[in-house]
């Protein structure tokens, strides 16, 4: 038990930065997705009794990690708030400059369908892979890879139009 | 910029910031149902009983902990019968 509560400590300070991009991203606020991560890390510490050793312990907390986020933007949000929310969050939070994504790029994200926008930010933020991710959204490995080529297309078809 | 590059911009790298541990593990401990608390902080009653016998909590020579150990201690070997 001990073993499961080290891991999480060793997981919390190598990858918080990750958990925490991938929260904002789904949540478009990052106050919010600092209290979503720390949340998640103290519900697994409480429920570590229940993690199997069979799976990695970083696919069961990004699990958690994922749910919390999408339950919270579910429960307070109106699907076009978010984008919105993180421009003024990441903004906010990373002075002048570093927010490089302008809010025309972030609507073309924001436009993509939720599942793929979520694949997306598992692959790339947290560079999970396709079993990890389907494993985490509850979906087939195929659907991974489908929305993932899909999302793909999306972007590109509004990045050809935006520079057209 | 290609999508990834699109993406990877959406919400910018927040590698820097370092997260509070200490604080996670008081809120597993305020908010989190009773009897984990206990868990958490205390050892198991068995455990608590042995210590403040002052057995420690490794198990007594001879002692049985599982099935095994039970038939081991009685003499059976390990082998199913």
């Amino acid at each position: 038990m001990t073993d499961v509560l080290d891991e999480l400590e060793v997981l919390y300070r190598r990858a918080y930065g990750r958990f925490l991009r991938v929260a904002t991203a789904v949540v478009g606020d990052v106050d919010a997705a600092r209290d979503i991560v720390q949340e998640a890390f103290a519900s697994a510490i409480r429920h570590r009794h229940e993690y199997r050793i069979a799976g990695p312990i970083d696919a069961w907390v990004w699990r958690m990690v994922t749910n919390a986020a999408i339950d919270h933007v579910r429960q307070l949000r109106a699907p076009g708030e978010v984008v919105d929310a993180l421009g003024e969050g990441v903004a906010s939070s990373q002075g002048d400059g570093v927010a490089s994504a302008d809010e025309g790029m972030r609507r073309l994200v924001a436009t993509l369908p939720e599942r793929q926008r979520h694949v997306l930010f598992l692959r790339y933020y947290a560079d999970l892979d396709y079993r990890t991710i389907a494993d985490i959204l509850h979906i087939a490995v195929g659907t991974v890879s489908a929305s993932l080529h899909a999302a793909h297309a999306s972007l590109r078809t509004a990045l050809a139009e935006t520079a057209g | 910029m290609n999508e990834r590059e699109l993406v990877e911009a959406y919400v910018p790298s927040l590698e820097w910031e370092v997260g509070d541990w200490e604080n996670v593990l008081r809120r597993a401990l305020e908010d989190g149902p009773r009897h984990t608390s206990h868990q958490l902080v205390r050892p198991r009653r068995r455990e608590l009983d042995r210590d403040a016998a002052g057995w420690g909590t490794r198990p007594l020579e001879g002692e049985a902990v599982s099935k095994r150990d039970e038939r081991k201690v009685a003499g059976w070997g390990t082998r199913p019968l």
